[in-house]
């Protein structure tokens, strides 16, 4: 079984045909396409931005954009007709707002997080990831301990900043929730901010996972966004 | 396949014809189908003698990007040219090419 390709809603990503007819761009029979395999052609057949490379090869390259939904698709080829000879699939493509910019990877290795500059949790419902896990209907104040904290060496000072703290469901998808946060330490070697919740902010959310931006907005306007990553709301 | 920009990565090929060390060449094409690393044979090993099976380690471009590796046996044809899989050159990877958290790390890089 191959690995998937990886993309961003939205994001361009690059497939490959090989073993085809050479000099099928010229004709203008060489398409690809994306399907959600299920009879849906999200992407539809295009024929523009196609390459064959090194010339002659029979080897095509694409770089589509990508469905807007999360999902698992198929991006198909097609010499000009569909037949058992004429229509191939690349490998699955999986798309995903966890995934980084390129297609990489992402959520794997702890240890990077950790490296010097990296978020570090001082608080539970915040990891060392920096990704934040609360149960619906809980509080999550500061005076009990458990307020959301993220700090790093990495940030900029922060006198002065407003913070805010936004969820999605997908990364292209509109801001389901907000809620304030405050700087608690702007300037020294460490930053640090954090963001206290409701038991009626928590439980105005559907449990899931959603996708979270910790946005500063400095003086002079200047927004910074200084964490993202996943909040998963656990049911009471 | 992930690595930084200018680390190493190896590419391989099999079910090539066996003894083409020295024939068998590999190159790096960027999404747009420029040349990013020019068709070379060297370096080039046969991993088991006889085996027609390959492999090369090359330098990854200094730019991120989407990249192909693509092994040829000393001529360019559908059925010369294999592509292996799609090269991702981010310096959002870790040294030796392993995913990282792209949302924190990048952040506070």
């Amino acid at each position: 079984m191959s690995l998937p390709i990886l993309a961003r809603p939205g994001a361009t990503f690059l497939t490959v045909l090989q073993g085809a007819p050479s000099g099928l761009v010229a004709a203008g029979s060489v398409g690809v396409r994306v399907s959600d395999m299920a009879g849906g052609t999200p992407v539809p057949r295009q024929t523009a931005g196609i390459v064959e490379a090194p010339a002659g090869s029979g080897c095509y390259l694409a770089s589509p954009t990508a469905p807007s939904t999360t999902g698992l698709y198929l991006p198909e080829w097609d010499t000009g007709s569909v037949s058992p000879g004429s229509f191939f699939a690349d490998d699955p493509l999986l798309v995903s707002p966890f995934v980084g910019p390129l297609g990489e990877p992402t959520d794997v290795a702890v240890s990077t997080r950790a490296a010097a500059g990296a978020i570090v949790a001082v608080s539970g419902a915040v990891d060392v990831t920096g990704d934040v896990t609360v149960v619906a209907g809980d509080d999550y104040a500061a005076a009990a301990g458990r307020a959301l904290v993220w700090s790093s060496s990495a940030w900029p000072d922060l006198t002065g900043a407003a913070i805010l703290l936004a969820l999605r469901a997908g990364e292209a998808t509109a801001v389901l929730f907000t809620a304030s946060g405050l700087v608690t330490v702007p300037s020294a070697t460490v930053r640090q901010v954090r963001v206290e919740l409701t038991h009626a902010q928590t439980g105005s959310l559907r449990p899931g996972v959603y996708g979270f931006q910790l946005v500063a907005t400095l003086p002079g306007q200047v927004v910074e966004t200084l964490a993202d990553g996943r909040f998963t709301v656990e049911a009471a | 396949m992930l690595v930084q920009p200018s680390a190493t990565f190896t590419t391989t090929v099999s079910g090539a014809p066996s003894g083409l060390v020295g024939t068998i060449r590999v190159r790096l094409t960027a999404a747009d189908g420029s040349v990013a690393v020019a068709a070379s044979t060297a370096g080039v090993r046969e991993l088991v003698a006889g085996s027609g099976c390959y492999e090369a380690t090359i330098t990854a471009p200094t730019t991120p990007g989407r990249f192909v590796a693509q092994w040829d046996t000393g001529s360019v044809s559908p059925t010369t040219l294999v592509a292996d899989d799609v090269l991702i050159v981010s310096s959002l990877a870790g040294p030796a090419g392993e995913p990282t958290d792209v949302p924190v790390s990048s952040r506070a890089a």
